[in-house]
């Protein structure tokens, strides 16, 4: 992922979080190591989410 | 001597406080147009013109041509109207004291208290460090024409896991697929913000 994607990443990730799409790491609704893999193929378009 | 920094060409791992002061000059005159808190609680300054984001996901947002982030750095935002000082750092959101209240990053995002529309006046790296201690590390200073201004400081790296010292104290992303890594420690780059690197951890 290069710097520009990842920096719209983190913002990708706060949307969902904000959205109701939340993690189940922490009660802050933080992702986990598998949940941030998922979410990583979710912005890509590498899935059909 | 006079000598000429080309904004769209890249720098790799530097040290040169004067040459980090130069690439920062880039964002004087640009105006503030909104905060946005990111992942991690991550503090974002949008500044400049509106554009949109590359990711169709986020075509429902717009951002700045420049996007200055905090990273996991701790940040001061000071306000005109009200006087007042905003605290970031590594505690947790509950943490309160008579002389501090407690914000959610939407509480500040909506608060307004920064003015749309006011240009930064003046930025500038600082070289931290103490008396009994080198310098360890380069802070941002960043002032608007309305007083309001922005202090980011790096954290202290004790107690960090492994990715989390790779990760840079600051970054300025600009509109010439550039973007500007500061830190861990005295050190700095300018890349291309579109190709991968071990500096874009």
């Amino acid at each position: 992922m290069d710097p520009e994607t990842r920096r719209e990443f983190g913002d990708f990730l706060e949307q969902c979080k904000r959205t109701g799409d939340r993690g189940t790491k922490n009660k802050r609704g933080d992702y986990t190591e598998a949940e941030l893999q998922k979410k990583a193929k979710e912005f890509l378009g590498l899935t059909d989410d | 001597m006079i000598s000429f920094v080309d904004l769209r060409a890249t720098r790799e791992r530097s040290s040169d406080y004067l040459e980090l002061r130069a690439y920062l000059q880039q964002l004087v005159g640009q105006p503030f147009r909104f905060l946005r808190f990111s992942y991690g609680d991550e503090l974002t300054l949008h500044v400049g013109q509106p554009t949109q984001y590359r990711s169709s996901r986020l075509a429902h947002l717009s951002r700045g041509s420049y996007v200055i982030g905090a990273r996991a750095s701790y940040w001061f935002l000071r306000t005109h109207v009200p006087p007042a000082i905003i605290v970031g750092d590594s505690r947790p959101l509950s943490y309160a004291s008579k002389h501090r209240k407690p914000l959610t990053p939407e509480q500040v995002e909506k608060s307004e208290l920064l003015r749309p529309g006011a240009r930064i006046a003046g930025v500038d790296a600082i070289t931290l460090g103490t008396g009994t201690r080198s310098a360890y590390g380069f802070g941002l200073s960043l002032s608007l024409e309305d007083s309001a201004s922005l202090l980011v400081l790096p954290a202290p790296r004790l107690g960090r896991n492994r990715r989390q010292q790779l990760v840079a104290d600051w970054e300025v992303f600009t509109p010439y697929e550039r973007y500007l890594s500061v830190g861990p420690g005295l050190r700095w780059s300018y890349l291309s913000s579109r190709m991968a690197t071990k500096a874009g951890a």
